[in-house]
């Protein structure tokens, strides 16, 4: 628990690339799925996305690995446990964060607001 | 076949570009091909051009330590998402694609990950400049001790003093000063990038 609280808050893009790899995709598999997801707004950059790998890699989110994958030059990845639990704790988060500020924008956005 | 040998036409020019012009080289070698000169490979401090039709074409170069087994991994992603691999300098990758309106064509596409790119690039001019700096000191120090006439009479001694010892140190010192100054020109860059709050 004290790791996924360190890893949060993630950045849109890292969040979209692991809610992408919940099913076993290659790099260019993610950048669609995550331009798909976002409806056209986050087109992810091959120098982001490569390096984001190798991070998420490294903090134990994801992993490489052979999902019959036809081209040899293309690496697969599937996120891991820890990565799907940090998921479910972002999403807790971020329904917080829209519930808090759907109540005050309603309770003193209408007051202050627009004349 | 006149035109077959104008395609064929290639040719070399010679230009420095140091570590934090990046910019300036992508917007250079975009202009050549402008000018119908399309970089085909590059050397150390060279780059070789191919003569073909004029094109507004978008150079972009990625800095990246990589293991070798990985580099194809790498490359393949970068052509999936619609980038034509030139060649490598060093830990210097070029990648090139057409250029078009109303597109993002970044390598790029936050600034979280393009500071982390020249923080890599900061790391390795900082460990490049390490044994460099800690051999200085004893390079001067003999130097000093040969020009106070401690072995001025031993003649071999003195000529590599003044031959050898006090060249290379002169080198080195000006190779140094060219590093730091590469370290504070990378890291105005991360500076003036992360006054953008933006991801």
């Amino acid at each position: 628990m004290n790791k996924i609280k360190k890893l949060s808050p993630l950045t849109e893009t890292t969040f979209y690339i692991l809610i992408s790899l919940l099913e076993p995709l290659h790099g260019y598999g993610i950048m669609q799925e995550v331009l798909s997801l976002s409806k056209g707004r986050i087109h992810l950059g091959p120098g982001t996305l490569y390096g984001a790998l190798g991070n998420l890699v490294k903090a134990g989110l994801i992993v490489p690995g052979e999902y019959g994958e036809t081209n040899p030059r293309r690496k697969i990845y599937i996120i891991t446990g820890l990565g799907k639990e940090l998921i479910k704790y972002e999403l807790l988060r971020l329904k917080e964060m829209t519930q808090n500020g759907e109540k005050l924008l309603h309770k003193k956005g209408a007051e202050n607001g627009s004349k | 076949m006149g035109v077959n040998e104008d395609n064929r036409r290639f040719k070399t020019v010679s230009r420095i570009f140091f570590a934090w012009q990046a910019e300036k080289e992508e917007n250079w070698l975009n202009e050549m091909s402008k000018k119908g000169w399309h970089l085909d490979n590059t050397g150390f401090i060279t780059y070789t051009f191919r003569k073909g039709e004029s094109e507004d074409i978008i150079y972009r170069l990625d800095f990246k330590i990589i293991r070798n087994e990985n580099i194809d991994d790498y490359i393949t992603l970068f052509e999936d998402a619609g980038w034509e691999y030139i060649s490598k300098m060093g830990p210097w990758y070029y990648f090139r694609t057409e250029a078009k309106k109303d597109k993002n064509q970044e390598l790029y596409s936050d600034n979280t990950s393009k500071i982390r790119m020249y923080n890599s690039l900061r790391w390795l001019l900082i460990i490049l400049c390490a044994p460099v700096a800690y051999n200085l000191p004893n390079l001067y120090r003999r130097i000093i001790e040969a020009l106070k006439g401690r072995i001025m009479d031993d003649i071999p001694a003195r000529a590599v003093t003044i031959n050898f010892t006090l060249p290379l140190a002169i080198f080195l010192t000006l190779v140094l000063c060219l590093m730091i100054y590469g370290i504070i020109r990378v890291s105005m860059v991360i500076k003036r990038m992360k006054s953008d709050i933006r991801e």
